[in-house]
């Protein structure tokens, strides 16, 4: 009776514990709003990874990778939201409230980039960090600001035009902040690099190649769309480009350049109609996934 | 049109570079290089031939501004059941130089460009070679080159696209200015001016349930009057055509489309009595109807399957069977699978076979209906940096 005793009495505190301890770190939910290409999360535990969809849940451990045409947008619980360009690599260190309400956002990235826009921090305790191997960002209520990890470990910071807020980039004990509009880099082995203003080129190419689509649609708009229809066009108007991962029909490379000509042909070898060669195996226009 | 050439391709340069700086972390150069071997044979008719093709871009895509350059050598060979003797070439055929510019204006998008088509390739060939080219509609089915030069060739062009109220649209046009170039190297006076053409397109994609899109093209082209020696002598009908697609992302792992294009021509003007120029009698020009699909398949992260298929129907035209003019028409189906390889990075390999069955019915240049088997191989190598 008295072992039974003792054994009911651990197992009620082994379990108050297990409440206190879930209580105390309650996971902040993500949850992917858009998707494009191939992009795979594989979460700690599992052996295989799975595609991610618009819908997807993550959690803390979960690895994320994009194909050279995938992007993910994710929106979390706290409001922030991130987007993680093609070919990257991400993996979510933590995600979770602490019993005193601060949030912990902490981000590892192997390579690739991701561009976020964090509101402002729950608490002084509260993180919103990316750490790759040769620099670490953090952020408190920014304009939206982007990490990129070269193939050579180089980091660059830049922190997006707005209003007020800073990012923090740290690396070999050296920690630099940076204003809306300025960036830093990280060479390998190296402390970052003393803030400079980005040019309004490079700002306006970061916004065009990562914009929040999730923001796009929300206003009515889809720059995806609007690009794909202008390629088709100009496919028809002028010589068409190879496609950089060689799935352009064959015939497309050539019908444009060689239709001066076509169906004319100098008098007295029987004429001819303006006949037209196959026009189906051209443009294949990718579907994006809303 | 000779005078004005430096010029043109100076200024296309110059507008080239003097675009928006591009960013420094984007691959934006493409090479690519293709080699294309095709053949051709036919029961019912002594017709079959082969074709080799090279060709080569270089490309560079700055997000705002664009320019490439293409060129290709052919060697060409096949005889014709009108002429003992074969027709061959071996030459470049004309090298095609783009240049393009991208601005957001009022929430569009606006493209505008030039492309220049240099004559580097063969546009002069004696009377008797003439003779032993084919010049049949057939041509274009069943070899992927069959213009080996012309004049000098500018083309200036425009797209604009934008959305509203859901639906994505777009328009194009360009403007085909053809120089002019002597086609025969044995004859005097016949200097060839072929007539400017004009194209417009306009297009409409409106998003569908489960991620699908459907697209729709619409098509229109004004030829000038071609002119020989400085006289009038033929001018191509309007063409018109209409073109559906259904774009859909079938599963994870496979995305492709179906589609259907209907396209028809007015009556040429062509020379008559009296050496004016006025609109032929029947209408030497077919309609003709493709349907065709074609897709995408992810087999592995470096492994893309492609695949296109299709069956394209040209009608008989207007004249009547026995007549110079009259085309039974024909039926092209074809069959194209093919594999884009990622050798690194941003090296990819891709390589595609083609089989098309033509039956070819009878005409002018042939009695008999025909039935023609094309076979096309082709391998490539693309490279960004």
């Amino acid at each position: 009776m008295k072992r039974w005793a003792a054994c009911s009495a651990f197992t009620t505190v082994l379990f108050a514990f297990a409440v206190i301890a879930y209580a105390a770190t309650a996971p902040i939910g993500a949850t992917a709003v858009f998707v494009k290409g191939k992009v795979t999360v594989q979460a700690k535990a599992a052996d295989k990874a799975k595609r991610v969809r618009v819908g997807t849940e993550f959690r803390e451990g979960d690895e994320i990778k994009t194909s050279g045409n995938g992007i993910v947008e994710i929106i979390f619980d706290t409001g922030d939201k991130t987007r993680l360009d093609k070919n990257s690599h991400l993996t979510i260190k933590t995600l979770h409230r602490t019993s005193s309400g601060a949030t912990r956002s902490i981000f590892g990235m192997v390579k690739g980039r991701m561009k976020s826009a964090v509101k402002k921090l729950a608490s002084k305790d509260s993180k919103f960090e990316i750490h790759a191997k040769e620099a670490v960002a953090g952020v408190a209520g920014t304009p939206p600001f982007i990490f990129e990890v070269e193939e050579d470990d180089t980091v660059n910071v830049d922190l997006m035009p707005g209003d007020e807020g800073r990012v923090y980039v740290s690396a070999m004990g050296v920690t630099v902040y940076l204003d809306p509009e300025f960036r830093t880099i990280v060479h390998p082995g190296q402390a970052p690099l003393e803030p400079f203003r980005s040019s309004q080129e490079r700002l306006e190419h970061l916004n065009k190649v990562m914009p929040f689509a999730e923001l796009l649609k929300n206003l009515g708009a889809s720059q995806e769309d609007i690009n794909v229809v202008l390629d088709h066009l100009s496919r028809r108007v002028s010589v068409p480009q190879t496609s950089p991962d060689g799935t352009t029909a064959t015939n497309e490379n050539l019908e444009h350049q060689y239709e001066q000509g076509r169906g004319i042909h100098p008098p007295g070898d029987g004429g001819g109609g303006g006949g037209g060669g196959s026009n189906a195996s051209g443009t294949i226009i990718i579907t994006t996934e809303h | 049109m000779r005078t004005g050439f430096t010029f043109v391709l100076i200024a296309a340069l110059s507008l080239a570079g003097g675009h928006a700086a591009q960013a420094e972390d984007e691959k934006r150069h493409t090479l690519s290089a293709f080699a294309n071997y095709g053949t051709f044979s036919a029961s019912g008719v002594d017709n079959s031939g082969r074709q080799l093709v090279t060709y080569t871009q270089v490309s560079y895509d700055g997000g705002n501004w664009g320019a490439s350059v293409i060129g290709t050598m052919e060697n060409t060979s096949y005889n014709t059941i009108l002429r003992e003797d074969d027709f061959s070439v071996t030459s470049l055929t004309d090298t095609a130089a783009a240049t393009w510019y991208k601005k957001e204006v009022n929430g569009l998008i606006v493209r505008a460009g030039l492309d220049v088509i240099l004559p580097t390739g063969k546009s002069s060939f004696s009377s008797e070679e003439r003779g032993r080219m084919i010049i049949d509609d057939l041509a274009e089915d069943i070899m992927l080159v069959n213009n080996h030069g012309a004049g000098l060739t500018l083309r200036p062009h425009v797209v604009i696209a934008g959305e509203k109220n859901g639906l994505t649209w777009g328009a194009g046009m360009k403007y085909q200015l053809n120089g002019a170039y002597d086609p025969t190297s044995d004859m005097d006076n016949d200097e060839y001016d072929p007539g400017d053409v004009f194209s417009l397109f306009v297009t409409g994609m409106k998003p569908l349930s489960g991620g699908s899109f459907l697209l729709i093209t619409g098509a229109y082209s004004k030829y000038g009057t071609d002119t020989l020696d400085g006289a009038d002598v033929f001018r191509n009908g309007d063409r018109f055509s209409i073109e559906g697609r259904y774009i859909r992302q079938w599963t994870d792992l496979l995305k492709g489309a179906i589609g259907a294009i209907f396209s028809w021509q007015e009556k040429n003007d062509v020379l008559g009595v009296g050496n004016s120029v006025g609109s032929e009698s029947g209408n030497s020009n077919a309609n003709t109807i493709e349907l065709f699909g074609n897709g995408f398949y992810e087999y592995a992260d470096d492994m893309t399957l492609t695949g296109a298929a299709g069956i394209k129907m040209a009608a008989a035209n207007s004249y009547g069977s026995g007549e110079a003019l009259y085309d039974g028409g024909r039926r092209v189906i074809y069959l194209e699978p093919g594999a884009a390889l990622k050798l690194d990075g941003d090296l990819y390999a891709t390589f595609k076979a083609r089989y098309s069955n033509i039956l070819d019915k009878q005409d002018a240049f042939s009695p008999e209906d025909a039935t023609y088997s094309v076979f096309n191989f082709e391998a490539g190598i693309i490279y960004s940096f």
